[in-house]
This record gives C-alpha cells, structure tokens and sequence, in this order.
C-alpha cells in the first residue's frame, strides 16, 4: 500500500513538472523541399521563462519557429506544447490548437487592412482584456485608426497586444526587435518577458539580433 | 465575424467592388425586367382578348384589325356597313357581337360608338352616373376622367380623327352621364356612346361601322367562320388568338436578343469578380496567412472569399431589383399611354425571378471558387516567410 501510495505521488508530481513545461522538442528534424534536412537541438522551456534561439541567416530559425507553430510538420521528432505533442495533429485541429494555445509576433507586423486595430485585436480573443492590454502597450489611443496608420513601433506593439489577447500558453516571437533602435529594443524585450512572465507563458525569441542575448540567460544558438 | 470582415474588405477597396455592383445590378435589372414585361405585356394581352373569338372589320391587316378593334392601339382598316355586317352577327352560331364605330376623340382619347354590350363584356357598370341611353350621352373611362377633369354633366366636342389635334365637331356636344371605375385594361382610356350619336356627329345616312367583336356559341364555329367571311364578302374576318400568337412570336424574337445581352452582362460582372477575387486573394495573401496563423481553419478562409462574393451578388440582385422595378415604372407610364396596358403588378416577385436571382448568385459563387480555394489551400509557412 505504501509502495503503491508514494508511486502514485511521485507521478503526479512528475505530470505536474511535465505541466509546467510549456515547450520541448526531441530530436527535430524538418525536410526541407529542397531535399536538404535541418536538424534542431531539443529544447525545453517552462511557463513564465524566455528561450532565446539565436544563429544567423539561413540556418533555420524561421523554419523552427513554423515548426514550433504547427505551420511545419518535421520529418521526425517531437514537439510538446502545454503537454499535447502537436507534431502528428491534423490541420484543422492544429488550427484550433494553435488558436487557442500559441501566440505568434512577427517581424513584419500584418494586420488585416480592412479593419481597425480594434477590430484586428479581437479576432480571435474576446474583449475583456483589451483595455488593460492595450494600456500596459500604451496603445490603447490607436484602436480606432486603421493598421496602415500607425508607426512600426506601434504595429509592433498592437502586434504583441493581439498575441497577449489570445492568452497563450506558448508566445513565439519572430524577430520582435530586427528594426528597433537599442533603447526600444530593450523596452521590447523586456515588456515581452515581463507580460508572459505575467501570463505564465512560455516565451520563445527567435532571433539574430545579439542584443538580446545580455538580457536573456538560457539561448540556444542554431548552426 | 466571416461576414464583417467580408464586408469590411469590400469596402476597403470600393471602386472594383461599385463596378462589380454596378454591372450585377444592371444585368439582374435587364433580366428582371424582361420577365416582367413579358409576364405583363402576355396577361394584359390574353385579358384583353377574353372573350372575343373573332372581329370582323373591313378588308386590310389583320393584326392591324385586332390591334385597333380589341386594344385600341392602331388605326382602323377602315369601314363596314352594318347591314352586310348584321348578317354574321344575328348568326346562330353567334353568342354575341359587339358592333364598334371610331372616327373621332377628345385629347386623345377615343370615342367609340357601340352598345352597352361593350360594358357587359366586361362586366363594367360606371362607378359614378349611369350608362349613355340616348344620342350623344358618353360614359368615360377612369383614366380619361383623371387627366381630362371631365365629370358627370360635362359637356365636350370631340375632335375628328384619332389624334389630339383635328376638325373639332363643335356643332355637336357631348354630355357624360358615368364614369367607369379604373380596371387597368384600355377601356379606362376610351370615351363610350352609342353608334347613332357617331352617326350623328358625321352626318351620314349610311350606317357604317368598323368592327364587330363576335364570341361563337361552339368551338366549331371558330373554324368554319372567318373561313366563310374571307371568301365570301367584302369584310374580313381576323381571329384575335392567332393574331396574338403572331404579335408574341415576333415579339419574341427582341426580346430573346435583349435576354441574350442581359446574361451576356452577368458574364461580364462574374468575371469581374472573379478578376477582383483572384487579385484580391492575391494581394491579401499575407492577411489571410495570418488568420491561418492564429486559429482560422481553412474553412472560415474559404467561406471568407465566398462571403465576399456573395454579399457582391444578393448587393447585386437587390439593386437590380429595384432598378428593373423603377425603370419598369417608368416604362410603365410611357407603355401605358401609348400601348393601353397596366403594369401596376410589376412589384410582385414571382418564381422566374427567383430562379434568375439564384441563378446569378451561384454564378457569383462560382467565379469565387477558384480564388476561395487558392486561399483554402495558401501554404501559410511559406507565404509568412517569404512576407
């Protein structure tokens, strides 16, 4: 009885750590069209921390970050995100998945022209968080104007306020900071963290800009 | 949410969305219209002729006959005498027969000489006064009433010919004892009396008139009596329904070219939005990656394109509705004046224009399905990347 007592608290403890590990990936290997094969490092990263993923042009880092989103299906490996492996999930429940529980920044903010960045915000979230998003991003002035009027900056931020909005388990960030001057790039940086820190989101930088790496300590460099 | 955002990217560029419009709108209100006038132009035409097997007129067109006898449209082949005529109409074949006599009006408006047989014919009793009963007492129909502001008790003089302009008989006053109520059918535009008040007015001794509207008491007769007029006599006999055939059949052919054209413009709109669409899915590849990217399943993207093109289309029917509506309306008047027919049930929806309705709609539909399932299919990786 005692055996089967501390067995039973051992694995809950065990599925509890898994829980709070909001991304890994075993032995990722994506087959690239062109016949040539990427492979990845495993990696893991739990609620609330940053994983920085780092290399230079063409080694894959956008190809990862698709990966990580379910855009990509690798060749083999794994991939977790919030415990459910989504490398083998078909299309339209990867949609639904990756809707509900992944959020993507890009470098290049797209929004949909047509409508406001109200409208653009909550498309695929509910309002009930948006006025205290948008106010932590200081752009809660520029809902009412459309996507092509705001400044890079603030598409950058209207951006990462869409992604919050979503409440994701798994915030993925392409590039977030490629045209940022230092001092915004640090306060980007920075408010990312901290809002999925806030979130108890895992956040993941995928990015070439080496600035980041003195803000962040776990980074994997890709080669 | 499909819905509005369709909407919205629409709106988003409105000069290709307003030509799209414009075109569906255009070539629905062609369609539309001919199936209304045709559906009207083919019940006022059969409800004018109910009732009259055969006319016997003096010799000439026909049609011509049947046009100036039965809808009062063209001018008359000319004059019979009512004694020859008299033979065909005590017939014992003959139900009935309803002399008319034309040769003069008032603005415009025929008066016909004939008896209250012609009333009968359609069950008509004047909503105000009563029916003519002795020389020169008129009842007048409800149109002439309105636009001439004669009443019971007014006295006129009509002009001599069938135009508004002529020898005015001033010599000889008519009075109007009835107003007919409206019936939407040419008699609303005809001015009534009696034959001798015609005769009168032309002072002649010989009793002519210009046709006779017979109704046969058997079928049978209808085959054995124009047969016997045409060969035998001076007067011809013309039969209404062959006639009308005839006039529909020529008809036909105009307006079959007019629907040729009003399709040939949904063509052209479907392929404008079918250009529109393929542009559009084109040129908002990344917009609609990015929905992909966070949560859309390629069946809301699918929908989305198809949205697009179906709000253009029921926009499109609803405006080319409307305007095959007015503009029937506007015809109307001038249809009415001219060719005594009634459109006043043009408003109605029937089944034909729901079937051309749906039939554009799915042809919208279609020219989006190409573009919708380019976006069905958007590699979303690919186009992120490349962005």
């Amino acid at each position: 009885m005692g055996i089967f007592a501390t067995r039973k608290w051992l694995n809950a403890t065990v599925l509890l750590l898994k829980k709070r590990t909001m991304l890994y990936t075993r032995n990722l290997v994506y087959a690239h069209p062109n016949g040539h094969a990427l492979l990845f490092p495993d990696m893991e990263c739990a609620a609330g921390d940053v994983l920085l993923i780092t290399g230079g042009s063409g080694v894959g880092k956008t190809t990862l970050l698709h990966l990580l989103a379910g855009l990509l299906k690798p060749a083999i490996g794994e991939i977790h995100v919030a415990g459910t492996a989504i490398q083998s999930m078909k299309p339209a429940a990867m949609d639904a998945f990756r809707g509900k529980h992944i959020g993507i920044i890009y470098q290049q903010s797209h929004f949909i022209a047509s409508l406001s960045v109200r409208e653009n915000l909550l498309l695929v979230s509910k309002n009930t968080r948006l006025q205290e998003i948008s106010e932590k991003l200081g752009i809660q002035q520029l809902l009412h104007k459309k996507p092509a009027q705001l400044s890079q900056g603030e598409q950058q931020r209207a951006s990462i306020t869409r992604a919050l909005l979503q409440s994701p388990q798994l915030l993925l960030a392409d590039e977030p900071t490629a045209s940022l001057d230092d001092e915004n790039c640090i306060a980007v940086a920075k408010l990312l963290a901290a809002q999925a820190a806030e979130q108890r989101a895992a956040l993941l930088i995928v990015t070439h800009d080496n600035r980041l790496k003195q803000l962040f300590a776990h980074h994997i460099t890709l080669s | 949410m499909i819905l509005r955002i369709a909407f919205k990217n629409l709106l988003h560029k409105p000069l290709y969305a307003v030509l799209c419009w414009l075109l569906l709108a255009c070539s629905t209100a062609v369609l539309l219209l001919l199936i209304t006038l045709s559906r009207q132009a083919q019940e006022q035409l059969e409800k004018q002729i109910d009732g009259v097997d055969m006319v016997l007129g003096a010799k000439g067109s026909p049609l011509q006959l049947i046009l100036s006898s039965v809808y009062n449209i063209d001018a008359p082949t000319g004059n019979i005498s009512l004694e020859e005529a008299q033979r065909f109409m005590q017939h014992p074949l003959v139900e009935s027969a309803i002399p008319i006599s034309l040769g003069d009006a008032y603005m415009g408006y025929r008066i016909i000489g004939t008896t209250d047989a012609y009333l009968k014919k359609y069950n008509l009793q004047p909503a105000t006064g009563k029916v003519f009963s002795q020389d020169m007492e008129v009842v007048i129909g409800a149109t002439v009433a309105k636009r001439s502001q004669l009443k019971v008790g007014s006295k006129f003089a009509g002009t001599h010919g069938l135009g508004e302009k002529g020898h005015v008989h001033e010599e000889h006053n008519y009075v109007v004892t009835g107003v007919l109520p409206p019936t939407g059918l040419s008699v609303d535009q005809l001015i009534l009396t009696s034959l001798q008040s015609v005769w009168t007015i032309h002072e002649t001794n010989e009793r002519q008139i210009t046709s006779v509207l017979i109704k046969f008491k058997s079928p049978l007769a209808q085959l054995q009596m124009p047969r016997m007029v045409n060969e035998n006599t001076n007067m011809q006999a013309a039969v209404p329904a062959i006639e009308i055939n005839r006039l529909q059949s020529l008809m036909g052919s105009g307006t079959a070219v007019l629907r040729i054209l009003g399709w040939l413009l949904a063509g052209l709109a479907t392929c404008s939005i079918f250009v529109m669409l393929v542009q559009g899915t084109h040129e908002r590849r990344y917009e609609l990656a990015l929905l992909r990217s966070m949560g859309w399943g390629r069946g809301k993207l699918l929908s989305l394109v198809l949205a697009e093109a179906g709000i253009l289309g029921i926009a499109g029917i609803l405006g080319g509705f409307l305007l095959s509506r007015l503009s029937g309306w506007f015809l109307q008047q001038e249809v009415f004046s001219h060719y005594h027919l009634n459109f006043s049930g043009a408003w109605k929806i029937t089944p034909a224009d729901l079937i051309t309705a749906a039939a554009i709609l799915a042809a919208c539909l279609l020219a989006a399905l190409f573009p919708a399932i380019r976006a069905f299919r958007l590699n979303i990786s690919k186009t992120l990347a490349n962005a």
